[in-house]
């Protein structure tokens, strides 16, 4: 009798699939069962306990956390499961096994990591269905809409699809666990070592450069930040963008092409991946040139930085350059030796050292040069949503009108060249004028000058003494509830005094101010001789309301605005 | 019928396979004995598909085996450490056997579990050495490949199981029709059920055919002559070993025995006699030829 061909169908590839999905099933109860107490059980829970009611906002801040904390959990998560799913190519037995199965390598890469996927993919939707029903149930609570919610939804499949792509890259090159580790470890972190590098010399050579930019920076060097990033913003509630499909449509389409691209990467990197390499240092040995220039950098910048500041020189010096070459050869050759446990590896070290120098001064020059102009990127008014600035002493938040205020100030710095280096000794009086501009798809721009003030006089003191900025006082005053206490803070005497006021008296002190302010010397915005401020803050039935919305600072110019305040019922007189 | 055709593999730049080529028909039990590092596992590996090969192919029906599915689904392989998923129990293997080979018989894997007495929900890490080599040898049989291909099959298992898997090897070649080919560096361990055997040795094929053919190829004379002759006088024979002895010559040669014993006997001695080699010593001779002999390694 010979051996008979089976009529089964079974697809070895769903085969394999369905036994992993299986085979997980007590993880994925356990990840879902962690999600329900999250959602709906801890923000039942909350609900209880609002001060603030969600409806109180026009945007959808809980599904903002919700949103992030699932983003990055997710992304670990699948990292891990990824690594549990593919970890049988680094062991030999194992790796036979799995490669023997009448699967081509494609199906079973897909097979595997589809697998890793719905692990996490059922938990998350469990998540996202008890967000809409609690929706649903308390519409009071106002957590998003339904769109809003599915949308979010979307794009957290989207970001884990592609941190799960960009891994599998290293899962698949990688011989070891150790190698694993090493390879995925160090190339990250050399790329976020780099990103924080080109911050510091941006920083100090780049017109414009606000430390806030050090995300940007991160976000385009690294695809952990930039999935990871976003939804961190999101969980620290630093961001909080409408969640819609249209809005973040470029979000959308770079994590597609990301995941595209590192999908095909990995399934090209296995196709080609020989299983004999089971057990070997393998996807390090690739990296080891990449990882030996980035350590060059790292190096050669820490060196050089340790010479600048101790011998008070510049990047762009004999000192700095010196010393820069001297770190970078250091480190590739100690790197080489380390590594190769030898220094056989000393010439080529060498060569390395010299690329990272290469690559440091094409970096050193592209920030020099205005880097590809960002200092004098000034957005659109009509991308706009709302603007953050500040100078002296003072900070608002603006938009429409305020908005094209500031952008006027900040044209007018870029074209008068009233920026200036900080190292420098200056003359005149300068402020430190931070910008951030907030795009209408949630991404942000920001820029920090050292402005010289007499340049741009006008422009400054068109927004400090703007309607936005009164408007806002008045906001502030709107929102205060119960016991309004006013701190009079007299910097000279490093005296405070605490009043009671009433609504009507804030609103006329707010008149006052303004009526000397409009009358009275545009010196003002310098900030350099206030010597007083005022700060309202209110209680409601023992709840603190936060007074930062209304914090004025005044110079000797404001006469009648001291005078009135001084009318005021001191609080402890009223005990 | 599972071909070879110039199967070349190489592991930074050390050749595991020089060139091998050969037909293994259905039905048979084939064995691939070698020296250690001769590429016994390696040559399987490239079968099952698990290695891709350097030079040249190999497959079934001249179909390559690598990254072919409709080829590998016929193949069945078992390396040396057998290997299960973590936290596993012989059931779940069967379910993932059974997931992703279309052929998987429950009731084969029901009968194997009769005959290997295991338990089926214990977990495979608590068993020892050769269970684990049952477990595994179980749901390769029970998966009921075209072709089973084991490196090392017996290592591990007590006398009564080799005699068992033994059996059931040859039941499983005679009423299924499946190909068996058994990687082993003891070759006593498998001689007894190969109809078809191959030496390996540096990675290429020295000798390869039926287990008797492979014996009847070489031949062991001892001659006793008054005056000895040179020994460059043999040299017309393709010979393998020559010791001389006082006037005692013996001689290894490859060839038709009546051609080697005539020619021997024309040389006039006193006595001559032609003793049967066994297997093992005709692979053992044939090593030596390529140098690799104890005498050799000491030095």
């Amino acid at each position: 009798m010979m051996l008979k061909v089976s009529k089964n169908r079974l697809c070895p590839a769903s085969g394999l699939f369905r036994f992993s999905i299986s085979k997980n099933a007590g993880i994925i109860i356990l990840m879902t069962i962690g999600m329900l107490i999250f959602c709906p059980g801890f923000l039942l829970a909350s609900f209880q306990n609002f001060t603030f009611r969600p409806q109180d906002y026009n945007n959808p801040e809980y599904l903002s956390v919700f949103f992030g904390v699932c983003g990055v959990i997710s992304s670990v998560i699948i990292t891990i499961a990824n690594y549990i799913s593919f970890c049988y190519l680094y062991k030999k037995s194992s790796s036979d096994v799995f490669h023997a199965l009448p699967l081509t390598r494609i199906r079973l890469l897909l097979s595997r990591a589809a697998a890793s996927f719905v692990s996490v993919l059922i938990p998350l939707t469990v998540g996202y269905l008890s967000l809409w029903a609690l929706t649903a149930f308390y519409p009071s609570y106002a957590l998003g809409t339904f769109g809003q919610i599915a949308s979010a939804y979307i794009i957290n499949i989207l970001c884990i699809i592609t941190v799960s792509a960009y891994t599998l890259i290293f899962i698949v090159c990688a011989g070891s666990a150790f190698d694993l580790v090493i390879s995925f470890a160090g190339f990250n972190v050399a790329v976020l070592a780099i990103g924080s590098i080109i911050s510091s010399i941006a920083d100090r050579h780049l017109t414009g450069y606000s430390s806030e930019n050090i995300n940007q920076i991160l976000k385009n060097i690294s695809v952990l930040v930039y999935c990871g990033s976003g939804a961190v913003e999101f969980a620290l509630g630093e961001k909080s963008a409408p969640f819609s499909l249209a809005e973040n449509s470029e979000f959308i389409f770079k994590t597609l092409l990301f995941a595209a691209i590192f999908l095909a990467v990995s399934v090209v990197l296995y196709n080609h991946r020989k299983s004999e390499r089971a057990e070997q240092a393998y996807a390090y040995k690739f990296l080891y040139a990449v990882c030996s220039v980035l350590a060059g950098i790292c190096g050669g910048f820490l060196l050089s930085r340790i010479f600048i500041l101790t011998g008070d020189a510049d990047d762009i010096s004999i000192i700095g350059g010196i010393s820069f070459i001297a770190g970078a050869l250091i480190t590739t050759v100690v790197y080489g030796a380390v590594t190769d446990r030898s220094f056989k590896k000393f010439r080529s070290s060498l060569v390395f050292g010299a690329v990272s120098t290469v690559i440091y001064v094409i970096i050193l020059s592209i920030i020099i040069n205005g880097a590809l102009g960002f200092g004098k990127k000034v957005p659109e008014l009509k991308d706009i949503k709302e603007t953050y600035v500040s100078f002296g002493a003072e900070n608002l938040t603006v938009g429409g009108n305020g908005s094209k205020k500031v952008i006027a100030l900040h044209k007018a710095i870029i074209e008068k060249n009233a920026d200036d280096d900080t190292q420098k000794e200056v003359e005149t009086p300068h402020t430190f004028v931070n910008i951030v501009y907030t795009l209408n798809d949630g991404d942000r721009i920001a820029r920090q000058y050292f402005a010289d003030i007499e340049k741009v006089q006008n422009e400054l003191f068109t927004i400090y003494s703007g309607e936005e900025r009164f408007k806002a006082l008045d906001n502030a005053i709107e929102c205060m509830k119960g016991k309004i206490y006013l701190d009079f803070d007299e910097n000279e005497d490093n005296k405070t005094t605490t009043y009671i006021v009433s609504k009507e008296q804030l609103v006329a002190l707010t008149q006052i101010y303004k009526n000397e302010l409009l009358s009275g010397d545009k010196s003002v915005v310098n900030g350099d001789r206030n010597v007083f401020r005022i700060l309202a803050y209110s209680y409601s039935s023992g709840e603190y309301y936060d007074g930062s919305n209304f914090d004025i600072s005044l110079t000797n110019d404001f006469p009648e605005t001291v005078a009135f305040i001084n009318t005021f019922q001191v609080a402890d007189e009223l005990g | 019928m599972l071909t070879a055709q110039n199967l070349t593999k190489t592991f930074d730049g050390t050749l595991a396979l020089d060139g091998i080529c050969f037909e293994i028909g259905d039905g048979c039990v084939y064995g691939l004995v070698g020296s250690n590092g001769s590429g016994k596992s390696t040559l399987l590996r490239c079968i099952s598909g698990v290695y891709s090969p350097d030079g040249g192919r190999v497959g079934i029906d001249g179909i390559p085996s690598f990254n072919n599915p409709s080829v590998k689904s016929q193949i069945a392989f078992l390396g040396d450490t057998p290997y299960f998923l973590p936290q596993s129990n012989l059931k779940e293997m069967a379910l993932f056997y059974k997931n992703t080979y279309k052929n998987f018989d429950s009731e084969t894997y029901k009968y194997l579990l009769s005959v290997f007495p295991l338990s089926e929900t214990a977990r495979l890490s608590t068993f020892s050495k050769g269970m684990r080599r049952q477990a595994a040898l179980i749901l390769m049989l029970s998966a009921k490949p075209r072709y089973l291909l084991l490196d090392e099959a017996f290592d591990g298992l007590d006398v009564v199981m080799r005699k068992t898997l033994s059996n059931i090897i040859i039941d499983s070649t005679g009423k299924l029709g499946m190909t068996v080919i058994i990687a082993s560096h003891n070759l006593r361990e498998i001689e007894d059920m190969c109809d078809h055997i191959s030496l390996l040795h540096g990675g290429k094929l020295i000798a390869d055919g039926g287990v008797d053919e492979v014996r009847e190829k070489i031949h062991k004379i001892q001659a006793v002559f008054d005056s000895v002759p040179e020994t460059q006088v043999f040299d017309k024979l393709d010979l393998m070993k020559i010791e001389r002895s006082g006037s005692v010559i013996s001689l290894v040669a490859r060839g038709e025995k009546a051609e080697i014993v005539s020619f021997v006997e024309s040389l006039g001695p006193k006595f001559c006699e032609c003793i049967d080699v066994s297997l093992e010593e005709a692979f053992i001779y044939e090593l030596e030829v390529l140098g690799y002999d104890v005498k050799s390694i000491e030095e």
